[in-house]
């Protein structure tokens, strides 16, 4: 019972709640810029960086450095095992819910 | 503080839960809403333009109409209204779109592209035929008929490359507007393009944002 309802570390934190939402809320196979992604979470540079290492070593995310002309652009987006997590993340929840669908 | 046996005194867990779905749920509307085309804003801009555009340039050429609108004034306003919706579809577009990437992006962009070499082509035929002295009344019911019939044809396309329904019935309805205002001729075709279309356009304008608001 514990077991089947224990809710993923990676993803049971507010900051990284919040990354996770974000990036599944995007298309679904889109990309996002760094500074895109730190506007709409409203986190400082460094607090978005740390939070994404973590997912990122999870296996949850992607980060793609690549460039712009002579600019280097970092590239954010979720991953098939991400997205999974994050979808078997929101079930557990509405579980602990008691099956109330949102 | 004694729990009654209907709703249990919910545990940390159960609370955190909540707050953790309630994060979640606020944190994609926030997203949808800055990232995602709000299709209520553009049809609106669009629907505007057609409606009040091309009412004025019918009100300019029919005897009917129950307010005077010289043609200058009536072209100036509908160029304009035109215009305007581009860019407020070309700005939205972009400032939802920015510092994002994906698969759909080639899409957008020859669907843009489509739109400017289709009108850019039609202007140029059109413009090209009043040179070489073809009759100023067929000119007058070719401008709209033809520029309804690629917005028409367009839209089907669109809603073909988005799988989107509700853009190919739109298509498919100014098609019918087409028909119906060729066969009505000048200056009536105008009135018909523009209750129709216009009228068309803002009833999906307005099916769009209560669906958004409600969502």
């Amino acid at each position: 019972m514990t077991a089947s309802t224990e809710l993923d570390p990676v993803i049971h934190a507010q900051a990284r709640l919040r990354v996770m939402t974000t990036l599944a809320t995007l298309g679904p196979r889109d990309q996002i810029t760094f500074p895109r992604l730190q506007q709409l979470l409203e986190m400082t540079a460094g607090n978005l960086s740390t939070h994404l290492r973590r997912l990122e070593d999870a296996g949850y995310v992607a980060v793609d450095k690549a460039h712009s002309g002579r600019t280097p652009v970092t590239y954010v987006s979720i991953t098939g095992p991400g997205r999974r997590a994050f979808e078997d993340y929101l079930a557990k929840l509405r579980e602990l819910l008691g099956g109330s669908t949102p | 503080m004694s729990p009654d046996k209907q709703s249990p005194p919910l545990t940390d867990e159960q609370l955190d839960a909540q707050q953790s779905l309630a994060l979640v749920q606020g944190q994609q509307a926030h997203v949808r809403a800055r990232t995602q085309i709000d299709v209520g804003l553009l049809y609106g801009a669009w629907g505007t333009a057609w409606l009040v555009g091309l009412g004025a340039m019918w009100a300019a050429r029919s005897g009917a109409s129950p307010v005077e609108v010289p043609v200058p004034v009536a072209g100036v306003l509908l160029s304009g209204l035109i215009v305007g919706a581009g860019v407020v579809t070309a700005t939205h577009s972009a400032r939802q779109a920015r510092g994002v990437r994906g698969e759909d992006d080639l899409r957008g962009v020859l669907y843009g592209w489509s739109w400017f070499i289709g009108f850019g082509t039609l202007f140029a035929v059109l413009v090209a035929l009043g040179g070489q002295g073809v009759d100023r009344e067929v000119l007058e019911l070719l401008w709209p008929t033809m520029s309804c019939l690629l917005v028409s044809v367009l839209y089907m396309m669109g809603a073909a490359v988005w799988r989107d329904p509700h853009m190919f019935a739109l298509g498919a309805w100014f098609a019918v507007c087409v028909t119906a205002g060729v066969l009505v001729g000048m200056p009536g075709m105008l009135a018909v393009m523009s209750l129709a279309g216009g009228g068309g356009l803002l009833a999906a304008a307005a099916y769009f944002t209560v669906r958004r608001l409600r969502a």
